[in-house]
């Protein structure tokens, strides 16, 4: 064997014994912080919610309807997880929860804006709380928050995809 | 004596002597990115820390067994083993940070910082001292994130660290931008250096 073989053959070893030491490791890792996104996203839907009962899905990834669940109660709140496109730094998602129709809670997910606390401060988000979700009027040109335009765009979409999804979840005889 | 010195050395080069922001001028790529708000300076500030200080120690570790001519791939397994491993504390434990940083924390891999240390200190000193100018490397970079993320995020919102400082400050939207990013660091960088040199004369002066 030549030496330039056994050179070649000594960095294939070394660089596979790295990778697999690494990926060994990074197994193990894994199973230490392993999170399941379904049951994280159920368990913020029953923080969020402000109900003591558990949420039990009902489907997942639907276009931008990401989670939709219910709580395990006689009159269920629904929680949505959906995703409102047009933001500055991408998509704005969002929790909606609906009991008897009406909204009673919208909260802001995952995203990349810097300004969504200015839609707090404006009362952007609280304005669509205790509004029937079915006949919601969605925001658009002047009523949206001056300076946020773009963050205003992505939930007003994001609640116009929940207001689509569960007039659809209806319509299939659901409710 | 002399080993006493060479430690303390590398451990205050990183945070003023040989700042990898301000007098080595690496890792602006994050430096830009993430400083629009302290929360997320400080926190990818120690994530790069924690990766150089593992990853400069494991290099230095294999110094002797990694052939020259496979030691970049073999920095950048080692290094992305590290980042991955964070990337999962962070999904795990700091879910909501996590979202905001997701796509900076994976650029850690090819973070000049890390591999510049990995190539340049770690491939030829001990562990220890390696761990060391990891670690010396790594604050230097958390302490420039921070301070640019304090001045970015009171210039944006009037706040520090989330906490309004000035009610009513006027929301300016450009201070989130790049533009302003470079221009931040151009300035704190002229700053820092003048200031550094300033130190530095009397000592000069005492010599000659």
């Amino acid at each position: 064997m030549t030496a330039k073989v056994k050179s070649m053959i000594q960095c294939v070893v070394v660089l596979c014994a790295i990778a697999l030491c690494s990926g060994l490791i990074l197994g193990l890792f894994n199973k230490l912080t392993w999170v399941d996104p379904q049951k994280d996203v159920l368990d913020k839907f029953a923080t969020l919610s402000g109900t003591d009962a558990a949420f039990e899905m009902i489907e997942k990834d639907n276009g931008k309807t990401y989670f939709f669940a219910k709580s395990k109660e006689e009159n269920p709140t629904y929680a949505l997880y959906v995703g409102g496109k047009g933001g500055f730094g991408g998509e704005v998602k969002m929790y909606v929860f609906v009991k008897g129709g009406v909204i009673t809670g919208v909260e802001v997910g995952e995203n990349s804006e810097t300004y969504i606390d200015k839609l707090e401060n404006a009362g952007f988000i609280d304005a669509f709380v205790g509004k029937e979700l079915a006949t919601l009027s969605i925001p658009s040109g002047s009523d949206l928050v001056s300076g946020a335009t773009k963050s205003s765009t992505a939930v007003a979409d994001a609640m116009k995809t929940a207001k689509e999804y569960f007039a659809s979840y209806l319509q299939g005889g659901n409710a | 004596m002399k080993n006493a010195k060479l430690y303390r050395q590398t451990a205050t080069d990183g945070i003023i002597a040989k700042n990898p922001v301000f007098c080595l001028v690496l890792g602006m790529c994050p430096t830009i990115a993430m400083t629009s708000s302290l929360e997320q300076a400080v926190a990818m500030g120690l994530a790069t820390t924690f990766v150089l200080v593992f990853s400069n120690l494991i290099v230095s570790v294999l110094r002797k067994l990694i052939p020259d001519k496979i030691r970049i791939p073999c920095y950048i397994v080692i290094v992305s083993t590290f980042v991955i491993m964070v990337e999962m504390v962070m999904k795990k434990f700091m879910p909501d940070l996590y979202s905001t940083m997701k796509v900076f924390i994976s650029l850690i891999v090819v973070n000049c910082i890390i591999l510049a240390r990995a190539e340049s200190f770690a491939s030829c000193h001990t562990p220890f001292l390696s761990a060391i100018d990891g670690f010396s490397m790594g604050i230097g970079f958390t302490l420039a994130l921070s301070l640019l993320g304090i001045i970015r995020e009171f210039i944006t919102t009037g706040k520090f660290y989330g906490m309004t400082i000035v009610s009513g400050w006027p929301q300016m939207g450009a201070g989130a931008a790049g533009a302003f990013g470079f221009i931040c660091v151009g300035v704190v960088m002229a700053l820092f250096n003048y200031v550094r040199e300033k130190a530095l004369e009397p000592k000069k002066g005492g010599k000659e």
